[in-house]
């Protein structure tokens, strides 16, 4: 159920305003050494609501798209030239997997609560593809790639440690619900 | 009706397609989306236009190329407060908030008479009325003006009609008239009416007002109001302050006592009224959501 927690600035850090397991554990670890903060706010449960989160995956994964256009699109290209071309394309590129799979769901029927989710998978999934086949590349798109294959394996472990930790999350979660 | 209407920046399309966007892009695809997007709307002429005048009255010495990114700022502003009233509308999911002179927005909602809240276009108007309304047990008018295109009104009266809270209704101020009379009932029922008092729309009385050194005009109906039915108005903000970040600024009442000079007491409200609105405008330029210059001198 979705909540509001009042007064409790501190409850920023609540590991269920967190979507990712990296994330949540970081949120989980800032909220045990957190201090009392009285402020006047009302601060929204939804796994979607860290700004940081949802702005730092974002940059993340913009940059890693624009270094896979940069170095495949544009290979022939000095490296600066290849950069400052990338950047437009990047942007429109982006953007098709989602109007391509968000106009597609509806004809294979696939319920509208479930949309967001699909199309989410169906970048990860490109985004895996990719890396998986750059990883084995000579070029720095290497790096690019075995970089994100690490961060998904760190989000694996950070992930299992959640799960060994759900209990005290859940009994830190109650205190807040109960206070708010 | 030609079919293009649709497109246009005021037609129905770009609220359906907001909607849709809502319930299809993944969360960290969003700054992404809407960044290309409020890049893409700076090919709107008017709207930019209407923005960088005004920012040259607000900050005086501005160029114009600074106010051009400025003016990304406003419609990167103005994407993100939208998608998170349809997010509200749709989903129910609510941005955090702060308040900032809790103690007259308490005020507000302990006294027994009604009360008029006058708020600008900025931040997030609508969500800022939904979430009053969730929160309060008091019965809240809340007057819109009307969307130009027909399909646009009708699709969002559709939705008003659809999302309301029991506490919340919703009018339009195109039937000024008859409006009137009904806001003055609902005043001396002890209910809430929040309007906005920053921009005047065709058909709508006006009382003349200096905003940042230039003459301008704000709605005659609320100062009408408060005297009629003597009611104090609440200036209160509604600010973005990040992603699903924002902020409830209430600012001490004032009233508009009847004196035998109308015309005076209305210059005093409106000074007052203004002087609020300047101080957040200067502070908060880049979320008031004016895309027509304020001024005739800045035309």
């Amino acid at each position: 159920m979705r909540q509001t927690i009042r007064g409790h600035a501190e409850a920023r850090w609540l590991p269920s305003r967190h979507r990712y397991a990296l994330f949540r554990l970081y949120a989980y670890l800032r909220l045990l050494r957190a201090r009392p903060e009285p402020k006047e706010v009302a601060l929204f449960i939804d796994r979607d609501q860290s700004a940081g989160e949802q702005f730092g995956v974002s940059v993340w994964i913009l940059l890693m798209v624009f270094c896979f256009v940069a170095g495949e699109l544009f290979e022939p290209w000095p490296l600066p030239l290849a950069f400052a071309a990338a950047v437009p394309v990047t942007i429109v590129l982006i953007e098709i997997p989602l109007y391509a799979v968000g106009l597609l769901l509806p004809l294979v029927r696939v319920p509208i609560e479930r949309h967001v989710a699909m199309i989410d998978a169906a970048y990860l999934l490109l985004i895996f593809i990719g890396a998986l086949v750059y990883a084995r590349s000579e070029s720095w798109l290497s790096f690019v790639a075995w970089q994100f294959l690490g961060i998904v394996m760190l989000n694996v472990v950070a992930a299992a440690i959640v799960f060994l930790l759900r209990g005290s999350i859940a009994r830190l979660e109650r205190r807040f619900a109960s206070e708010g | 009706m030609n079919w293009h209407r649709r497109f246009l920046v005021h037609g129905v399309f770009w609220r359906q397609f907001l909607r849709w966007a809502v319930l299809h892009v993944p969360l960290w695809l969003e700054p992404i989306v809407i960044g290309s997007w409020s890049l893409f709307f700076l090919l709107w002429g008017p709207g930019r236009r209407g923005v960088m005048r005004n920012l040259t009255a607000i900050l005086p010495g501005s160029t114009s190329a600074g106010n051009f990114l400025r003016t990304f700022r406003v419609f990167w502003n103005y994407a993100w407060t939208i998608t998170d009233n349809v997010r509200f509308q749709e989903q129910r999911i609510s941005p955090d908030w702060d308040f900032v002179g809790l103690e007259h927005f308490e005020n507000l909602q302990a006294r027994d008479g009604g009360a008029i809240i006058l708020t600008a276009h900025m931040g997030n108007y609508d969500l800022g009325a939904h979430i009053f309304a969730e929160n309060s047990h008091r019965q809240i008018v809340m007057v819109r003006a009307p969307e130009i295109d027909p399909q646009t009104r009708a699709y969002e009266e559709a939705k008003h009609g659809r999302m309301l809270e029991e506490n919340l209704k919703v009018d339009f101020s195109s039937r000024a008239s008859e409006l009137a009379l009904d806001l003055l009932h609902s005043l001396q029922r002890g209910e809430i009416i929040a309007i906005q008092g920053d921009r005047v729309t065709p058909g709508i009385s006006a009382l003349p007002a200096k905003l940042f050194g230039k003459t301008t005009s704000v709605p005659a109906g609320p100062f009408a109001l408060a005297m009629a039915a003597r009611v104090p108005i609440y200036p209160i903000f509604i600010f973005r302050l990040g992603r699903r970040r924002y902020r409830l600024a209430a600012f001490a009442p004032f009233d508009v006592l009847r004196t035998r000079d109308r015309t005076e007491a209305f210059e005093r409200a409106v000074a007052q009224w203004t002087v609020e609105l300047e101080r957040v405008l200067r502070d908060a330029w880049f979320q008031w959501f004016a895309f027509q210059p304020y001024s005739e001198e800045l035309g």
